[in-house]
């Protein structure tokens, strides 16, 4: 996982540049790239949602409108993880043994791929950790629902 | 759930003056559990969930019974005191437990509580009465239920389950005389939810099949805290779905979306509803709210520019969107809406690349798209969302949401920015949408239906909503769009944030939807300060789940597998403008006596052998009886011509087509064949000229009908014997050759020996 990560931050400025020249791949019908800052290399997809770490950051807490979790009074934040496959007790179990509060969790084969979420609360400063684990593909608030 | 409020609504009401004894053991405590305990403290129940007290210390108090009560319960609690007494009215045909109302003394409650025949005991609800039409005018009509209804076709036997926010004041309505006894399934530990809009539907939903077993879901779990909404996540709303299935539901409705739900993919409450589907249980959806509030999908192919060419800096914007996508008509690259006070608003962008959730949680996005919403004079931003993803990482969704922070309607403007493309071979098509604010610009219906509603294999259906024959305006639309424009290669086994190259997605596939479309706009109690009039499509599904009943009892068959049920309601289905099934309104507006057709056709070849010389034309005659109660309808007429046989014309309007292996299919239009009645239809055919003498060719006729309980006689054929072309003699008579005569004496006894046969 980490080096496949470093190997995409290597190749990053050749495919940029690469792309920029027009000879990167699908360049034919690719729309303008804009000129990037510094700040772009820092952009890199994580397991946790960029929403969740700049909640945990602060980033957005000065706009009327974030993307953030639920937030309880003792400070925990309420999130979900995404498994690559369904779940069990032993998933539970890592997130548990990092303080972390089961709300509910799904696990089926009735569908395909099976699949697995977890619903937890858990302290921010978990979160990365919870992340790492082999079977969690992606952390992020709940879905915001909406009765119609 | 109601027990639990009002739990908490007596242990409130010391503070008002009126003491309950024993107030921490109080009559709805006793047969509370712990966890219905904990949902009621953590929201302060409304006045009208208080018990109230009168001056002589008296509590009006509800005691719901296992059974039926009656002159023996109430004589029992007369024995306490108690005065005031009334009963709920019992519902001819419906096993409804009772519910016996009173004002008891405050030292006789804990007594009262521990007759043998109740159950438990809360506050009446005090529901405010509002005027509306009795269940008899409600529902039912506008779909034709009343007519099924008088043919004794209730729903009986067939149970639904309806996921909604909650069922709060669900006892009022059963006061009311609105609902019947509801299962609320996972009471004990998930409640009944918050609000009413469930209630409300199960009011539809009885008013549509008053027979029907009736279960209620909440959609999520309770507040986890003060000041935290309920916890509905798509999660919590499978494992209401299957909590239903468990409980044995038939069918089950539910108005519950999600932003966040795949749009271009089809995520884990689609995936379930349709595998749900299979296993014999109809999923009716709400179609969705969404079609004024959705941009026009378009490719995010950048600008290059700022918003409306502004080169920014704009503040609060953690990078300036300097790469914007043309979101709004006329290359315009901005959305103009304007924001209402006070409510939430949620804003929603996904685009056609894979998710990093539930179906490809190993995936993600390439090309990065942020989502900005900045003021009117495009100076700041109101908010913010740059998740990232980059060669096939990271989620494809961006979102934010909050309260408005404005006193006043104010005007904004939604920005998408594209921040890279890494290897992406196309520009991804965006979804953007949003609650809380009305559009400016203008906003597009088309594929605005929610991602829960990706329904791929008609297993499940979505429901829109009509108002006097007319789509709702704000009914979410069609197509389901499964599209993935940049994938991993087919086949990649990558684990999560592992990069990919893309390439091409595979082809887009789309699908008609909603389903069908049902009125809104439905009268009900309005218990617990829900509208009285119901509108929108959370209105429409759970006429469709109620006719969905009625249908399954008319089949006989409460346990019918789902799709002859819901070939019979698209079938039936009256259409209305646009002409044809459509995006807008599906098959069209739900028919239930139309679906509840029983037909019994038989079809009929005419002749069933014949002689025809090679060369020669001959007419073919189908005739379909039918001996059912009522009248056919969507009845499909096919007869497959064999090589050698070509199709030449018909006066009944039948038309060919080539077909497999050298055969032609001709297709004819049949008028609905009334009970009793038969219809006829003809078309000529010609036997090829290459086509030797003795050949015996087959012309195979199929009658098809969603409506038909015979469909073992819905087969015919016609067996033409290919005979040579006469011989002439010179003399202007023809010479028929022997072989001729012997075939044809061989056919004409064949014919007789089975009409011999036959004959009674």
């Amino acid at each position: 996982m980490v080096g496949g990560r470093t190997l995409r931050l290597a190749i990053l400025p050749a495919l940029a540049l690469l792309i920029g020249a027009g000879c990167g791949p699908g360049s034919e019908t690719q729309q303008p790239v804009s000129s990037q800052t510094p700040a772009m290399a820092d952009k890199r997809p994580g397991k946790v949602s960029a929403a969740l770490q700049q909640q945990i950051d602060g980033k957005t807490a000065s706009l009327p409108y974030s993307g953030g979790a639920p937030v309880r009074a003792d400070g925990r934040i309420e999130v979900e993880f995404h498994a690559v496959g369904p779940v069990g007790p032993a998933e539970k179990d890592d997130l548990r043994r990092l303080g972390a509060e089961i709300v509910t969790s799904l696990s089926t084969d009735a569908v395909v791929p099976p699949a697995g979420v977890i619903v937890a609360w858990i302290a921010p400063n978990q979160l990365m950790e919870a992340a790492a684990a082999d079977w969690v593909a992606t952390v992020k608030p709940p879905g915001t629902s909406k009765s119609r | 759930m109601v027990a639990a409020m009002v739990g908490a609504a007596l242990l409130a009401e010391p503070a008002a003056g009126a003491a309950v004894p024993g107030s921490k053991k109080g009559p709805g405590a006793t047969r509370s559990g712990p966890a219905l305990r904990t949902v009621s403290q953590s929201q302060p129940p409304a006045l009208g969930q208080l018990a109230r007290v009168r001056a002589d210390g008296r509590l009006h108090l509800a005691f719901h019974a296992k059974a039926p009560t009656g002159p023996a319960e109430q004589a029992s609690l007369t024995a306490l005191g108690a005065t005031g007494i009334r009963s709920l009215a019992r519902v001819p045909g419906l096993d409804l437990p009772g519910t016996v109302e009173a004002w008891v003394p405050r030292d006789k409650v804990e007594a009262a509580g521990k007759l043998p025949w109740v159950a438990s005991v809360t506050s009446p609800a005090y529901a405010e009465f509002r005027p509306h039409g009795g269940p008899a005018t409600k529902s039912s009509v506008g779909i034709g239920a009343e007519v099924l209804h008088a043919r004794g076709i209730i729903g009986t036997g067939v149970k639904i389950g309806v996921v909604s926010d909650g069922v709060q004041n669900l006892l009022a309505a059963q006061l009311q005389g609105e609902l019947p006894a509801v299962t609320v399934v996972n009471q004990a530990t998930v409640g009944a939810g918050t609000g009413d809009e469930g209630t409300a539907m199960l009011e539809i939903v009885h008013d549509m099949a008053p027979a029907a077993q009736l279960f209620f879901h909440a959609a999520g779990l309770p507040p986890a805290g003060p000041g935290l909404p309920p916890d509905v996540t798509q999660v919590t709303l499978v494992n209401a779905f299957m909590a239903l299935a468990g409980a044995g539901v038939n069918v089950i409705v539910h108005d519950i979306g999600f932003f966040d739900e795949p749009i271009f993919q089809q995520g884990v409450v689609a995936a379930v509803s349709e595998a749900l589907g299979q296993s014999g249980i109809s999923v009716h959806a709400a179609a969705g709210n969404d079609a004024l509030t959705h941009a026009a999908r378009v490719p995010a192919v950048g600008t290059g520019r700022g918003p409306d060419n502004k080169p920014g800096p704009f503040a609060g914007c953690p990078a300036d969107p300097d790469n914007v996508v043309a979101i709004a008509p006329n290359g315009d690259t901005t959305f103009d809406i304007l924001i209402e006070p006070g409510i939430p608003q949620v804003f929603a962008l996904q685009w056609s690349e894979p998710r990093a959730v539930f179906p490809t949680p190993t995936r993600g996005g390439f090309t990065d798209l942020d989502l900005y919403l900045m003021d009117e004079g495009l100076t700041q931003c109101y908010g913010v969302s740059d998740l990232e993803q980059f060669d096939g990482t990271g989620d494809t969704f961006e979102g934010f949401f909050g309260v408005s922070p404005f006193a006043v309607p104010t005007r904004a403007k939604l920005v998408v920015t594209v921040f890279d493309t890494s290897s992406a071979v196309a520009p991804p098509i965006i979804d953007l949408r949003w609650s809380g604010a009305s559009a400016i610009d203008v906003p597009t219906a088309a594929a605005s239906i929610d991602g829960v509603a990706n329904f791929t294999s008609g297993l499940a259906a979505a429901s829109g909503a009509v108002f006097n024959n007319v789509l709702e305006p704000f009914s979410s639309q069609g197509p389901v769009e499964i599209r993935t424009t940049t994938d991993c290669a087919p086949g990649t086994v990558k684990a999560p944030l592992d990069p990919c190259d893309g390439v091409a997605g595979p082809a887009t596939r789309t699908f008609i939807s909603p389903a069908w479309v049902t009125p809104d706009r439905v009268p009900v109690s309005g218990v617990g300060g829900f509208p009285t009039v119901f509108g929108g499509t959370s209105a429409s599904a759970p006429r469709a789940a109620g006719c969905d009943a009625l249908i399954r009892q008319a089949v006989g068959s409460p346990a019918s597998p789902v799709a002859p049920i819901f070939a019979r309601l698209a079938a039936s289905a009256i259409d209305i403008a646009p002409p044809g099934v459509d995006n807008g309104s599906g098959a069209g507006l739900l028919n239930c006596p139309g679906a509840a057709s029983t037909a019994a056709l038989r079809l009929r070849q005419e002749p069933e052998t014949t002689l025809v010389v090679t060369g020669d034309t001959r007419e073919v005659v189908l005739e379909v009886s039918n001996s059912g109660p009522d009248a056919s309808l969507a009845t499909r007429l096919v007869d497959v011509l064999p090589p050698g046989v070509r199709f030449v014309s018909s006066t009944s309007g039948c038309t060919a087509s080539p077909g497999p292996g050298g055969t032609e299919v001709v297709q004819c239009p049949l008028p609905a064949v009334a009970p009793g009645t038969s219809q006829r239809v003809s078309f000529t055919v010609r036997v090829l000229p290459s086509v030797p003498a003795g050949a015996v060719l087959t012309l195979t006729a199929t009658l098809t009908s969603v409506f038909d309980i015979t469909p073992a006689d819905n087969v015919s054929t016609l067996q033409i014997t290919v005979t040579a072309p006469l011989a002439a003699t010179g003399y202007g008579e023809a010479q028929y050759p022997l072989g001729l005569f012997l075939l044809a004496a061989g056919v004409l006894g064949t014919a007789l020996l089975r009409r011999t046969r036959t004959a009674p």
